[in-house]
């Protein structure tokens, strides 16, 4: 047991450094797939560790990641900047408070850093969380998280019925559902392509098309 | 007297230059009548001939199979054998995997999922093919190609070493992609073909390199040779793959397609019982040229997505009726457009 979590646990590392071939990502999600819920769970936080090493080594974050602090001290800094002379009076009713002014043509300066703060911090917080759910483990483009899709079936056979589809079971099992998805993805395009090869006089060609689907 | 030389000399220096400039009129007309010439024939019959004589000759060739950036070489075999078609389609680059025909039955073989039948397959999904599938005569459906498609011939070209005539095929909606096909002259077998969407960008190309026609294939050609690389057992004892599990059955519920576009009919079995709905057997489309086919489960398994890979286009739609959800994919050739609009014209019938 202890050799097949190591062997995975060195699978993921080398899924982290862009190093494993389609085949070895297939059969790592398979055994991901048959193992524990508790072995899956260590896995994939050993991921998003991997992810973040890779990222800092690869220089993803342009850099290194902003400090927890740094929208207040971009904050403070803006605070203790000296005020500028106001240069439209038409735009004095808005920015009447003593020391903040409008730059030209538009919103004070003060308020653009904020804003920019302000997504900053959202950026990085956003990007922890989706790491930390352990998203995107090889999961299959085809995976059902889309939560703005809609659902209708609009005939006078059935009701129409407008529900947002929500991605059930979005954290639990998405590599498998993904995996699923796509073997059966892979069976429609086979019949589909015995299908278009009996109906447009090409022969065996149309068959050419399958396998260049699956490769992404 | 004098003259009389000078006279005659001019005379032979004018009529040499008036022999090559007809001469030069005349090479330079065969070109300008060439499509003439070649268009007085019909460019259906001679789509026509190309599916017959696709599935007549003995014929082996390298192609280039491209969609947007990528591009696979590949080999292809066909023959007659004992009256029956043998074909084999082997990838040269990537993954080791090759298709290979025995008369109708079909099996895929690669090193993930080792062989699959794909006649089994299709049959456990219940859709069906008569035997005579893949050699049946498509007069009909070339005859109709006018009613979708602007049909013409648009000149001639070199592929592969050999003269071929090109057939423009451009389509009259935009629910389907336009086609530029290069015919041989001699055979009319197709060497080139191109599929574009409607700002004329080419979705996908195949195209022969290299081709030999009508020579004797050899049996070691028509063998599969992933096959020996696997392990496997024999063609003639082909696994079904079981990587997925059986399609749920929605108890006597059968599915209806609303909406086509136009000019494509059902094909199969359900065509002929005059059924417009499967029994959760995929419903298939062509129009001649062109073939979509249509999957329903009644589960939501598949979520929602569009994904398109050169001309083949997949689209899974979830929908929910007053029985449940089930999930629509459409796979085809087809725009985007087209595969929306057929997915959401799709409901559930109740059998009584």
């Amino acid at each position: 047991m202890n050799d097949q979590l190591d062997s995975q646990l060195s699978a993921l590392s080398a899924l982290s450094d862009g190093e494993m071939t389609e085949l070895e990502l297939r059969s790592l999600l398979k055994q991901l797939e048959n193992c524990s819920d508790a072995e899956r769970a260590i896995q994939l936080q050993k991921w998003s560790r991997y992810q973040l090493v890779s990222e800092a080594l690869n220089d993803e974050r342009g850099g290194h990641a902003a400090q927890p602090n740094f929208a207040t001290a971009v904050a403070e800094a803006i605070v203790l900047e000296p005020s500028h002379v106001q240069a439209d009076a038409d735009d004095s009713t808005e920015f009447d408070a003593p020391g903040i002014v409008a730059s030209p043509g538009g919103a004070p300066l003060w308020s653009r850093f904020a804003v920019a703060a302000t997504v900053t911090l959202a950026v990085i917080v956003g990007v922890q969380q989706y790491q930390l759910n352990g998203a995107a483990l090889g999961s299959s483009t085809l995976a059902s998280d889309d939560t703005s899709s809609y659902v209708t079936a609009p005939t006078s056979e059935a009701l129409a019925v407008q529900v947002n589809a929500q991605p059930v079971n979005a954290n639990v099992d998405l590599a498998s559902d993904g995996l699923r998805a796509q073997e059966r993805l892979h069976e429609y395009l086979l019949e589909h392509a015995n299908h278009a090869a009996r109906q447009n006089g090409q022969g065996i060609v149309p068959f050419a098309r399958v396998a260049n689907f699956e490769e992404d | 007297m004098i003259t009389f030389p000078i006279i005659c000399q001019s005379r032979k220096k004018i009529s040499t230059r008036v022999v090559l400039v007809l001469c030069a009129c005349a090479f330079m007309g065969s070109f300008l009548l060439a499509p003439v010439l070649v268009a007085a024939e019909d460019p259906e019959q001679w789509l026509m001939d190309m599916s017959d004589n696709s599935a007549q000759l003995n014929y082996s060739g390298s192609l280039v199979y491209t969609q947007g950036s990528r591009m696979d070489t590949m080999r292809i075999y066909h023959g007659i054998k004992e009256g029956v078609q043998h074909e084999r389609l082997v990838h040269m680059n990537g993954q080791p995997r090759e298709f290979i025909r025995r008369g109708n039955s079909v099996v895929y073989i690669d090193g993930v999922n080792g062989v699959t039948s794909l006649d089994g397959q299709a049959r456990r999904a219940g859709a069906y093919f008569s035997e005579t599938d893949f050699s049946s005569s498509y007069a009909a459906r070339f005859a109709a190609l006018r009613e979708p498609y602007e049909v013409s011939f648009d000149g001639r070209d070199r592929v592969a070493g050999r003269e071929v005539a090109l057939i423009t095929l451009m389509p009259k909606d935009h629910y389907r992609h336009g086609f530029e096909l290069a015919l041989d002259k001699s055979t009319k077998l197709l060497l080139r073909s191109l599929m574009m969407d409607v700002n004329g960008r080419v979705l996908e190309r195949f195209e022969y390199t290299q081709i030999d026609i009508g020579n004797e294939i050899a049996d070691a050609d028509l063998a599969p040779e992933v096959l020996n690389k696997l392990a496997s057992k024999p063609i003639g004892q082909a696994q079904k793959a079981p990587r997925t599990q059986s399609r749920q059955h929605a108890g006597s519920a059968s599915w209806h397609v609303g909406w086509v576009p136009p000019a494509f009919t059902l094909s199969g079995d359900a065509r002929v019982s005059g059924l417009v709905s499967g029994h959760d057997r995929p419903l298939m489309y062509s129009d001649g040229l062109t073939a979509f086919s249509v999957f329903v489960e009644d589960n939501a398994n598949l979520g929602q997505h569009s994904r398109r890979r050169g001309a083949t286009m997949a689209h899974t739609l979830v929908k929910e009726d007053k029985t449940g959800l089930f999930s629509v994919t459409v796979v085809g050739e087809i725009p985007l457009v087209a595969a929306e609009k057929i997915a959401n014209s799709v409901t559930r019938a109740q059998v009584k």
